[in-house]
């Protein structure tokens, strides 16, 4: 009888390693494939994570072979790959393993041929009839290639092979779009097999929330509205929509950044813990704390979100252009790039604790952090003291300089009874030497190996969409006053009065 | 890397706080240093590091270890070297603080502390209650133990007891080399004296166990796990003559019957070949033949593994794991019924001294899948030293 498990896996410290499968991934030829998916892919192989058996089937509208879409590849990998890490030997046993399908998504055709060249792929290589169909396309096509899978008979698998779908961002517009969108991949696969990527979850540091907050008992029973006063998280880049105008005039900030990437962050830091680290108890209590939040009110809408949009300005000692003048954006467009959220939590844990969201584009640097700040100390002893009580902040640095500072007050060396604000820093880079995984390697070697704890689950998506919804559809209807923020600054005046008229601010980033 | 070679002298040997006075003085001096150069400084420290070494010949290399080592693991180091046959010497005391430029988080110069006590003839003994109270309080402590194991039992046992895991190389501190009975004693250790053991050796064949491993991931394979037959396992010798198998080769042996549950069968399985050494295991009837061959490679060190061949005799099938002549590639090749499937040849880089004490210094637990094969290895050795079996006159 064959055994379950592979004996001699126990124990070696690389960690688990991907079954054999074929990854079919729709979008070959495009940036994502290029840029992400085939480098992760190949710096996996060379960690031994993924077996020799493992295949990549690429389809793509342009008519190429095999062998030009192998030396496709190559060149993506010398582009946007660690050049000085790539082996040609073990490049070329890798491409070994590389195939290619031209094809139409809206035909039929190219579904009948996937499927016979999975066959013909799990008959060469012993892929055991494991698929996982990436979906790296325009969004208008996930329905549609879902479906057409179905057609090929391809979303079930037979036996004890499996079937998984790994499907990019945007997942809908907005609330109606996802849920029909949700309903359109349950139609043909298992929720099981959904996998819908938010590649934020695959920052290490963003992981390490969860060993941060249950592994440590220290912090624990200060989390909650008894000691802390407001949760701040910011997500700034310093970058435009460098050169994706005509997307980003679809979406906005609230729809590209704040309802996926800024709630998955805010479900980590909201939720109770656990009762396990399986994937499904993890995303229960992720989705939880996302039920809780209270709805924002359609005719208060100002209370709890404001909008801008950049002009021209400076950024990094660059002079750069304003959102409208960006290829493929409006002229008049009243696509928001920047976008400040509050959110409130109807439970016992954050009662009465808001937490205050910010995302934008073209602001002074990149910087994404979560900043909990505690209540002042119940009573002011320290008079004297030239400097104002500040209470205590914890800072969560997503990127870049991952790590985590705890800020409080010292004595200042001397007779007098001064109090100065110190941090205490903890860097990754410097306790951990070791290069984290990059984003990618880890989500897709996590899709084959089953564990769907980094992927956004169906009710978590649709209570993002949820939770912006009542904002998505004022922003439609009142009016705007754009640009209303420089390029280089951190946001127009009303974020700051938004906060301040609540006797808060933003942190100094 | 940028480093500051200061070893600054301590004169009271035994204080503390001397110790640590000198140490802040230092980082200081640093400070300064690196303000010139318009970077900051980063003091940092994750671990303890204590370092026996009985030649102080090693320590220049052993500092350079450390200061990359410092890079993925900063610490305090506590190097300590003991020459036990050289003219009695009290404990000399150095301090010193040296920095490797981080290029991956920021700007800033990561820097560790480095303490070197040395001593000559009796005063070796005393090593370890001048290094033990200098290790900074509530950190895991490693102690790299690079003199023969066996060696300063006394100084051993003291150092082990401070260390929550102790390091060595069973490719060079063994005496004979594969001696793998001494280790597994160590492991027989309980109480107090326990000791969680990590091989540097261990990690090296890494590469080949997951290459080996990874054969039997697919399901078709797995059932070829309980047919094999045949093992072969091939290792750099610099003289061609099979006198003593290499501690990589015994550990790979071990591990592949301890995981496999092969039964040994003692000294009278052990059977000399012109082609090698060979041992006989049993997996319920049937038998399995083990064999250790020498080859010669110039390009690589004596000891390394080159080629492990695992063969089944019913359907039939071979799974082959070899490393390319100029030790460069490993590469993988199932054969089942004289078909090939899928091969994959993977860059394998020497690890340095540094990087390989980085991965023993990840974890702190026992390794159990190694102590098994240290079992059997131990068994393998214990069955080679009492020779061949005698012919039945009979």
């Amino acid at each position: 009888m064959t055994a379950t498990v592979n004996p001699l896996r126990a124990g070696i410290r690389l960690g688990p390693t991907a079954e054999p499968c074929v990854i079919v991934i729709f979008g070959a030829t495009g940036d994502l494939t290029r840029r992400k998916l085939l480098p992760a892919l190949y710096r996996l192989a060379q960690q031994h994570l993924i077996p020799a058996e493992f295949a990549v089937l690429g389809v793509a509208r342009q008519q190429m072979s095999d062998h030009e879409y192998r030396a496709k590849m190559r060149e993506a990998l010398t582009e946007f790959g660690d050049e000085d890490t790539v082996d040609e030997a073990a490049w070329t046993s890798f491409a070994g393993g590389i195939f290619y399908i031209a094809g139409e998504f809206t035909d039929t055709e190219p579904y009948t041929s996937v499927r016979s060249r999975l066959k013909e792929i799990d008959e060469q290589r012993k892929t055991q009839g494991n698929r996982i169909f990436y979906l790296a396309t325009a969004p208008e096509f996930f329905g549609l290639i879902a479906n057409q899978l179905a057609q090929a008979n391809l979303a079930r698998p037979e036996g004890r092979a499996w079937a998984r779908i790994i499907v990019e961002k945007p997942f809908g517009h907005d609330l109606e779009s996802a849920r029909a969108l949700n309903a359109q991949f349950a139609a043909v696969f298992e929720e099981h097999q959904i996998y819908r990527i938010d590649h934020y979850l695959g920052k290490e540091t963003v992981q390490n929330l969860l060993v941060f907050r249950f592994a440590n008992s220290i912090f624990e029973p200060l989390w909650n509205y008894q000691y802390i006063d407001h949760v701040q998280i910011t997500n700034a880049e310093a970058i435009g929509v460098e050169g994706r105008g005509a997307y980003y005039e679809g979406a906005g900030a609230l729809r590209d950044m704040m309802q996926n990437h800024v709630f998955q962050l805010v479900s980590l830091i909201a939720m109770d813990p656990p009762v396990s680290l399986k994937s499904d108890d993890v995303r229960e209590e992720k989705v939880r704390a996302l039920k809780t939040v209270r709805p924002i009110p359609p005719d208060l809408v100002g209370e709890y979100a404001v909008r801008g949009q950049y002009g021209p300005g400076q950024v990094l000692g660059q002079t750069v252009d304003g959102y409208r003048e960006e290829p493929g954006v409006d002229t008049q467009s009243s696509t928001e790039t920047f976008a400040v959220l509050k959110i409130k939590f109807d439970n016992w844990r954050w009662a009465n604790v808001p937490f205050y969201l910010r995302s934008g584009k073209r602001l002074q640097k990149r910087v994404t952090e979560i900043a909990i700040h505690f209540k002042e100390v119940p009573h002011r002893l320290f008079t004297d003291s030239d400097a104002p009580l500040e209470p205590n902040v914890l800072v969560i640095r997503i990127q870049p300089n991952e790590g985590i500072t705890l800020r409080f007050g010292a004595k200042l060396p001397g007779q007098a009874m001064r109090i100065r604000w110190v941090n205490m820093d903890f860097r990754y880079g410097s306790s951990f030497g070791v290069k984290p995984p990059e984003a990618y390697e880890r989500l897709l070697l996590d899709c084959m190996l089953g564990d769907s704890t980094l992927y956004a689950r169906r009710d978590m998506v649709e209570l993002g969409w949820e939770i912006v919804a009542p904002i998505l559809d004022a922003w439609k209807t009142t009016a705007f006053d754009f640009p209303n923020y420089e390029a280089g600054s951190w946001g127009p005046p009303i974020a700051f009065e938004f906060v301040e008229r609540e006797g808060r601010h933003w942190r100094k980033l | 890397m940028s480093s500051i070679p200061q070893q600054i002298p301590v004169p009271n040997t035994l204080d503390v706080e001397a110790v640590e006075r000198t140490l802040a003085e230092l980082w200081k001096q640093t400070a300064g240093y690196n303000q010139a150069s318009d970077d900051a400084v980063l003091r940092a420290r994750s671990a303890d590091l204590m370092v026996f070494l009985n030649d102080e010949s090693l320590l220049p290399e052993t500092r350079q270890i450390i200061s990359e080592l410092a890079s993925f693991h900063p610490c305090r180091a506590l190097l300590m070297a003991g020459d036990r046959n050289a003219a009695a010497r009290d404990i000399e005391l150095h301090v010193s603080a040296f920095c490797a430029s981080q290029k991956r988080s920021d700007s800033k110069n990561l820097c560790c502390e480095e303490i070197t006590l040395t001593a000559h003839g009796p005063f070796v003994s005393e090593l370890p209650s001048a290094a033990v109270p200098l290790l900074v309080p509530d950190l895991p402590v490693f102690l790299w133990w690079r003199g023969k194991l066996g060696a300063e039992e006394r100084v051993f046992n003291q150092l082990c007891l401070a260390a929550d895991r102790l390091v060595f190389d069973s490719a060079v501190s063994l005496n004979p080399p594969s001696d793998f009975v001494a280790v597994a004693q160590l492991l027989k250790r309980r109480g107090d004296e326990a000791i969680v053991l990590s091989d540097i050796n261990w990690s090296r064949l890494t590469a080949w166990r997951t290459s080996l491993a990874n054969f039997y991931d697919v399901e078709d394979y797995r059932a070829e796990l309980q047919q094999i037959t045949d093992v072969r396992i091939c290792f750099v010798s610099e003289t061609g003559t099979i006198s003593v198998v290499s501690s990589q080769a015994l550990l790979i042996a071990g591990w592949l019957a301890s995981r496999l549950n092969w039964k040994f069968e003692g000294a009278v399985a052990m059977q000399r070949s012109p082609r090698g050494l060979a041992f006989h295991f049993k997996n319920n009837d049937r038998l399995i033949e083990l064999s250790f061959n020498e080859v010669q490679r110039p390009a690589m060190k004596s000891g390394r593994l080159t080629q492990i061949e695992l063969k089944t005799s019913e359907v039939p099938a071979t799974f082959l794991v070899s490393r390319s002549e100029d030790g460069l590639h490993l590469e993988t090749q199932p054969t089942i019924a004289e078909r090939s499937y899928p091969s994959r040849l993977l860059p394998v880089r020497n690890q340095s001294a540094a990087q390989l004490l980085s991965c023993e210094m990840e974890i702190l637990c026992n390794d159990k899948i190694y102590e098994e094969a240290i079992e059997v290895a131990a068994a393998m050795m214990r069955a080679s030293r009492a020779g061949p079996p005698e012919e039945d006159p009979a």
